[in-house]
Order: C-alpha cells, then structure tokens, then sequence
C-alpha cells in the first residue's frame, strides 16, 4: 500500500517535470535567435533529464518500502501507551 | 525566430554580462551540491544499517538533482532569448520576461536621440558590464538593456552604425537629378 502511494506521489511530481521540460525545450528552441543555435545545450539537456529519470526509476523499484518504513518506525520508538496512533505498517 | 529584412546586415548580437549569468546559477550550483553532500553524510552514518534507507536517499537525491537542472536549464533559456540585435538599419530588442511572456521591441537608428550607459558599483566597474539606455523620438519609453557586458563599447557600435546609416540614406535637402 505504502510503495502504491508513493508511486503515485513520484509518477505526479515526475509528470510535472517532464511536462515542464518539454515547454521549456519547446520555448527555448522556437525563440532562439537562429535555427541551429545552442544545440549542445539542448542535447546536454535532454540526455541529462533522461538519465537521471532513468536512476530515479531503478532506484524506486528497487527499494523494499516496506523494509524502509519499518526501519523508521524502529528509530522513532513510539511507546506503547503513547495516544499517537501508529501508522498501519 | 527573429528574421530580419531584405538586404539589412546584422552587426552585432549582445546579451547579458555571463557573469550575471552566473551569479544566477551560483544559488542553484551550491544547493545541489549541498544535496549531495548531505546525501553522502546519511549515507555513512546508516551505511551499516539498511541497504534499502541508502537507495532511498540516493533516490530523494537524484529527485531533487533533476529538480534543480529544470532550474538551471530555465535560467539559461532566459539569459540566452534575452537578446539586443543591431543591425545596419534598427536595433532589435528582445526581452524574456518570464517563461511565457515576450516583449520584443525595434527601433530605427534614425529615431535614436540618445544613448546613455550606466555602470554602478564594485563588480560592474571592475567586470565591465551595466545598462545601456536608448531615448528615441517616441514619447512611449526608454529602451533599456540591463547587465549587458561592455557597454561602452555597445554605445559606440550604436553610434557608429547610426553615422553610417545616415551617411547611406540621401538628406534632406539634397538635390536630386534626373
């Protein structure tokens, strides 16, 4: 449940820049001074945003969540008879 | 894309002192490497501890690298599209105020009345860039181009492309025969 969570969370925060980026290289390549100027740049870019989208997504489907949520829940030690509600995992 | 007209030569292309340009970046450069640096430092105190918490903050630390080359690719397109053209005929100027707003402005070099430069303070003095402003025969504005480096040399090209321009265009007065 929690992995589908922040699934969700990352595929929206990741969907914001990759419409970002396309309005950005869109708006940069239609108002350049000239036709062929700053191509490296845009390619930088690019090939930058998608390697590091790529890293983001092998590393997301990578992690045990469950294995990490459980992990900060030991470090916090909520006590027993403590009115804060445990989360459910 | 800016085409200009038939026959008309371009001089000179001007933009922003990169040194502006960098001062932008500088916030954006130092964050991100405070992101990584931080990244490193949970990573091994917990080294031991759970593989996982490592993915996960290496994870949060490329999410926030993207984040800030979005940023940083931003703030280049905006000095690049930030732009003064000059050209034997007018001087074009084009300014990106936003990500979606435009101004472009052009103006005859016959229609200049004034041309003033403005270079305030340490850095500017010392790395030679400041603010040209163009007073026209419109009543309308001034034009201003900000942070532009060399500026008086800018205001010499200007200058001189304006005597070549009326040195090209017949005067007033003169007496032309068939």
């Amino acid at each position: 449940m929690i992995r589908l969570v922040i699934f969700f969370l990352f595929i929206v925060m990741f969907s914001i820049f990759a419409v970002a980026s396309a309005v950005l290289l869109y708006h940069f390549i239609n108002f350049r001074f000239t036709k062929n100027q700053h191509n490296l740049l845009i390619i930088s870019f690019i090939a930058t945003s998608f390697i590091l989208g790529f890293f983001e997504f092998s590393l997301f489907f990578s992690i045990n969540w469950d294995a990490v949520a459980s992990f900060i829940s030991e470090k916090i030690h909520l006590p027993a008879n403590s009115d804060i509600v445990r989360p459910p995992f | 894309m800016l085409s200009v007209r038939e026959g008309e030569k371009i001089i000179s292309v001007y933009r922003r002192h990169p040194f502006v340009l960098a001062l932008e970046l500088l916030p954006l450069v130092v964050f991100s490497i405070i992101v990584v640096a931080a990244a490193f430092a949970v990573v091994f105190i917990f080294v031991s501890e759970s593989v996982d918490l490592i993915k996960m903050v290496f994870f949060i630390m490329v999410f926030f690298l993207h984040i800030f080359l979005v940023a940083i690719f931003m703030e280049l397109a905006d000095y690049y599209l930030d732009v003064w053209i000059l050209t034997d005929r007018r001087v074009i100027s084009v300014e990106q105020m936003s990500l979606f707003s435009r101004v472009t402005y052009e103006f005859e070099l016959e229609k200049i009345q004034d041309i003033e430069v403005d270079v305030r303070g340490i850095l500017p003095t010392l790395i030679n860039y400041g603010d040209i402003r163009i007073r026209t025969a419109s009543e309308s504005r001034d034009f201003v181009f900000k942070q532009v480096g060399g500026p008086t040399h800018i205001k010499d090209a200007i200058t001189q492309a304006m005597r070549n321009y009326s040195a090209k265009k017949p005067g007033e007065g003169e007496n032309i025969s068939f």
